[in-house]
């Protein structure tokens, strides 16, 4: 179900819970915290998972998405017509992520492949985070999949390490051109094999 | 796909990861303003970007993560009326000021709003403004974009005979790691580094800078600098004249 684009006069102070992104955004403009705790159940495993992802540990990963969503509450400056609020956050913690990870000093070495990263479930989302995110999940998996492995390896590096291209060439000894060229073909790939999924 | 169509492809993919070389980005600047429905691409490509970390195993944060949300909310209901008393509205001089501060900047009152009301530094920049403001020694000077952030605009609130100048700006496009803007105030015809900063989430700068003296400035530059390499010909990205 796309949470963004679902047509629906819906727009009272009484949220259901597939009431699109849109919709409950309004409501949370009006200063209602039930819209920011549905978005919390929407969202805040996508957040954390990526917040764990580039920290590296639940404590700060778990402060990070509290930060996010009280900046979601607070400043009100997400804008449905901008993009999809899954890629705001995802963008915002991303940015503060790494932020915190170069505040520390240290660069957190590049460890993990993709497949990797197996993670135990600490508590079930709802039927509805479920379905929507498992779905975005495999999907997103997929694609990512059938890209060659040295567009995803440098993606990942880039995305999640918050490494520059001249530090990724340096690490994987390869020309910074090459590194480039890699970046951008994966993210070409990625989005030919998520063309059906992004339209 | 032709040739051309596969260059606009790869410049817009640099332009979303944020690796676009100066000449790279004035190339893509003209490649979109002769088809400037391939706008739409880009936004294409930043949706993937944004798609990647679903691709993360599930996890989810513990139970408490939400209620410590809620006491925060909580918490700023019950201090809300405290903030308040410091909302230049308050007082009907400084109300006048602040609105025309907001029309002079061209910004989005709700947004601004918000931004002054829940962040204390905001409150003190807003303060140190409207003085400013009241002085008639005050300069204003404007702030145009160009190249790449041609969008961009802003002020630069200047008093002679204070240390510190107050820099706000709108539009400007975010950096990558590793990239900066650089403010230079041109004095005597000569550059002299002013200050560096980067754009927040929204392409907005709010900050104090320390400034020469105001009656020396004849203009105000601002240009693009990446911190692990020293290039003797920076990208302007702002310009000024007093």
């Amino acid at each position: 179900m796309d949470l963004n684009s679902k047509n629906s006069a819906s727009t009272n102070l009484k949220l259901q819970a597939d009431a699109t992104d849109t919709e409950v955004w309004n409501v949370l403009k009006q200063g209602q915290s039930q819209a920011l705790h549905l978005f919390y159940e929407r969202y805040s495993s996508l957040v954390y998972r990526l917040a764990f992802r580039v920290l590296g540990n639940s404590q700060e990963a778990e402060d990070l998405t509290q930060d996010i969503f009280l900046t979601l509450w607070r400043t009100r400056n997400y804008d449905p017509n901008r993009g999809s609020l899954g890629s705001y956050l995802t963008t915002l913690t991303r940015s503060r992520a790494i932020d915190k990870l170069r505040s520390r000093g240290t660069q957190i070495k590049f460890l993990q492949r993709w497949s990797q990263l197996m993670v135990t479930e600490s508590s079930s989302p709802s039927p509805f985070e479920a379905a929507s995110l498992s779905q975005r999940s495999e999907q997103v998996k997929a694609a990512i999949a059938q890209l060659p492995t040295s567009q995803r390896q440098v993606l990942e590096m880039a995305y999640f390490d918050g490494m520059t291209q001249s530090e990724i060439a340096k690490q994987l000894e390869t020309p910074l051109g090459t590194v480039k060229s890699w970046c951008r073909q994966g993210l070409l790939n990625l989005r030919k094999n998520l063309q059906n999924f992004i339209d | 796909m032709n040739d051309s169509e596969d260059k606009l492809d790869e410049l817009m993919a640099g332009y979303v990861l944020g690796d676009l070389s100066p000449e790279e980005a004035e190339e893509l600047q003209q490649f979109l303003e002769r088809q400037p429905e391939k706008i739409q691409d880009l936004d294409s490509l930043k949706a993937t970007l944004g798609m990647i970390p679903y691709a993360l195993s599930p996890n989810n944060p513990s139970p408490k993560v939400w209620k410590m949300i809620a006491e925060s909310i909580e918490g700023d209901r019950q201090f809300q009326p405290i903030q308040k008393r410091f909302s230049l509205m308050g007082y009907p001089l400084m109300g006048s000021i602040a609105a025309l501060l907001l029309i002079l900047l061209g910004w989005n009152n709700y947004e601004l709003r918000q931004n002054l009301i829940t962040a204390q530094t905001e409150i003190s920049y807003q303060k140190d403004v409207v003085a400013m403001l009241q002085n008639p020694e005050t300069h204003l000077v404007s702030l145009k974009g160009m190249d790449m952030a041609a969008h961009a605009s802003g002020r630069v609130i200047m008093t002679p005979g204070e240390p510190q100048s107050v820099l706000i700006l709108q539009n400007l496009p975010i950096l990558p790691n590793g990239k900066y803007y650089q403010l230079w105030s041109i004095v005597n015809g000569k550059k002299v580094a002013s200050g560096q900063f980067n754009a927040d989430k929204n392409g907005t700068v709010l900050l104090k800078l320390p400034t020469p003296s105001a009656l020396e400035v004849s203009g105000l530059l601002i240009t693009l600098e990446e911190s692990s390499s020293q290039n003797d010909h920076p990208l302007m990205v702002m310009t000024s004249s007093l």
